[in-house]
């Protein structure tokens, strides 16, 4: 092994390990917290109880922004897909003037801060008489995640065999039917691994929520962002958990169901 | 069915893809499209399936003019080079792929899927993936999933090109013995002349977007039209001579008459030389340049101090077992009227 090949293998390691210390200790720490028996937020937690996620029952306001929240996502996802799809196939398979234009543009959101998003919906939607609700935020977080979508289905659009359009088109399939016998069932690891994506970003995003959600019925990021300023309650902390415990789940079931090496975006 | 081309013409931008091109396909005939690469055989084929339109001309599936009709509509099966299987069905699924866009009953679909895995000898694959099959075995689903719809010919695009050689060779004479047992129209795409050979009932050589000459593959490789087409199948020794007063001179003591004026080219096939006594009168005197075994027959490359440099021999393996490197050796034609004497055309 050579010098250089040493380095680049401590590099690695030490750079694999930095990642992951500064990913799971605050997320490690934040668990640990939640199961403390005191009522403020501070660490080492001390004593074990599981009265803070129970605490979450009771506070009906924390239920309902939860339910919002599940609630943009899953619209948010279906949209990003609806739409996201049809929008990676043209930008993958078509031939058009200007289409490295387009594929940029829209791509380009994803280097928008969502703040920045947030904020020109804001203002965007006031001129057409939409103001902060669901629909303001489902819109803003549909634009913010839509690249995620199209990302991951022209990626996996782009390493799909062409020719099998043509394959269907000679057995007597028309471009439609192609579409959803192949097209479709192919990307659809594609699909499942944007949607994901896009719903957990949809659920926890706060940049774009919190310009653009209605003060009355507020999404959960919002929401905790509120509770974390006026109150150091662990029940944030057993939020959070139960957030975490959510996307690692998520996570599980995409590497069963259709592998992790297909995630890649 | 009976398939006639008639002048296709096709440009990608300024390039002449095809020029011209003229066939007429017998029903149940087997004809090889035969090029080098870029020649335009594979885009004649596309044009034929309906994934290419012709720029002008016109193509008749037999009474019927198809050229402008789409793909979907032409029940034309197409076998692609990568073979093109749905990776996410099963074999069987794949086959009944064509019979579920139709909305055939299902039970008869069933029927007709289990006949066609059967004539293709892979009815005990029928529930695997295409990853899970060898090339071989890839490549004749693709033959079950477009013979299943009884198309009205069968087209093959470079079917054979993703087989190792000694598979290559056995698929090729299955396949000319499945379609002559379905009696289906096929036209296939290859620049393989041992393919085409193997296969045909006639070929057609293409060069630069035109048809240069269809035939018989013994009319082909006996009585080539032009230089391109002796060269390209098989092995050919090319001689430019000058014609004066009807005879041509090929070698010292070899004179053909001919009705050409100017200059010709005479196509001398490599086993029609032979090796012959010091003595002779006639031919070539060389030295042996280069040799090697075929198995039944032996190569030589005989340095000759003429025009050309080099002759390629091809001779019986024992009446070469000690023509090595180096020694001279008398070379002489079996028989004049092999020859090959067409005019000579120079190349632009």
């Amino acid at each position: 092994m050579s010098f250089n090949d040493k380095l680049g293998k401590f590099l690695l390691i030490a750079l694999a390990g930095f990642s992951l210390l500064m990913l799971i200790v605050p997320s490690a720490i934040i668990v640990a917290i939640s199961f403390t028996e005191k009522a403020y937020i501070g660490f080492p937690p001390s004593g074990f109880s599981l009265k803070w996620y129970s605490e979450i029952l009771n506070k009906q306001q924390l239920i309902d922004s939860a339910v919002t929240s599940l609630w943009i996502a899953f619209v948010t996802t279906v949209l990003s897909i609806l739409i996201g799809i049809p929008a990676a196939f043209s930008l993958v398979r078509g031939r058009f003037l200007g289409r490295s234009v387009v594929t940029a543009f829209v791509v380009a959101p994803q280097m928008l801060p969502g703040m920045v998003i947030g904020i020109a919906l804001l203002f965007f939607g006031a001129y057409f008489g939409i103001y902060q609700s669901n629909t303001m935020v489902i819109i803003a977080m549909t634009v913010f995640c839509l690249p995620f979508a199209i990302r991951v289905a022209m990626a996996r659009l782009s390493i799909m065999d062409s020719t099998l359009d043509e394959a269907s088109a000679s057995l007597g399939s028309s471009r439609l039917g192609t579409f959803f016998r192949i097209t479709i069932p192919q990307m659809l690891p594609g699909i499942v691994a944007g949607g994901a994506f896009v719903f957990i970003e949809a659920f926890d995003n706060i940049t774009v929520a919190l310009f653009t959600a209605s003060p009355r019925n507020r999404p959960l990021s919002v929401e905790l962002y509120n509770l974390v300023q006026f109150d150091s309650s662990p029940i944030v902390a057993a939020i959070s958990s139960l957030e975490i415990l959510f996307a690692f789940l998520m996570m599980l079931v995409l590497a069963r169901s259709i592998g992790l090496d297909k995630l890649r975006v | 069915m009976q398939l006639k081309i008639n002048k296709i013409n096709k440009k990608f931008g300024d390039l002449d893809v095809l020029v011209d091109c003229e066939l007429k396909v017998m029903d149940g005939e087997l004809v090889t499209l035969l090029g080098p690469s870029g020649c335009g055989k594979t885009t004649l084929l596309r044009c034929l399936a309906g994934f290419e339109i012709p720029d002008s001309g016109n193509v008749f599936l037999g009474n019927q003019e198809v050229t402008n009709v789409p793909c979907n509509k032409r029940n034309v099966g197409f076998v692609f080079q990568n073979y093109a299987l749905f990776p996410h069905l099963t074999v069987a699924k794949n086959v009944d792929y064509g019979l579920a866009v139709r909305s055939v009953p299902s039970k008869k679909r069933k029927e007709l899927v289990d006949k066609t895995l059967a004539l293709v000898g892979l009815n005990y694959l029928d529930n695997r993936y295409p990853k899970q099959l060898s090339g071989g075995q890839q490549q004749r689903v693709a033959l079950a999933r477009a013979l299943i719809l009884e198309p009205k010919i069968l087209l093959l695009d470079e079917a054979f090109n993703a087989l190792d050689a000694k598979l290559r060779i056995s698929m090729q004479i299955e396949l000319r013995k499945l379609v002559k047992k379905v009696g289906i129209t096929t036209i296939c795409v290859t620049h393989d002349q041992i393919e085409a050979l193997t296969i045909s009932d006639r070929i057609a050589i293409m060069n630069q977007g035109r048809i240069d000459q269809i035939g018989t593959p013994s009319d082909i490789y006996e009585r080539p039209n032009t230089e391109f087409v002796a060269e390209f199948l098989g092995t050919a020794n090319i001689f430019i001579r000058k014609v004066n007063n009807g005879v041509v001179q090929l070698a010292r003591g070899l004179e053909l008459s001919t009705n050409y004026n100017g200059e010709v080219t005479i196509v001398v096939r490599p086993e029609d030389f032979y090796i012959t006594s010091e003595n002779c009168k006639e031919g070539w005197i060389g030295t042996v340049a280069f040799k090697r075994l075929l198995g039944p027959t032996i190569e030589l490359e005989i340095a000759v101090d003429e025009v050309e440099n080099l002759l390629r021999l091809s001779i019986p393996r024992r009446e070469g077992e000690n023509l090595n490197v180096g020694k001279q050796v008398n070379v002489s034609l079996t028989d004049k009227k092999n020859l090959v004497v067409i005019p000579h055309k120079v190349e632009l």
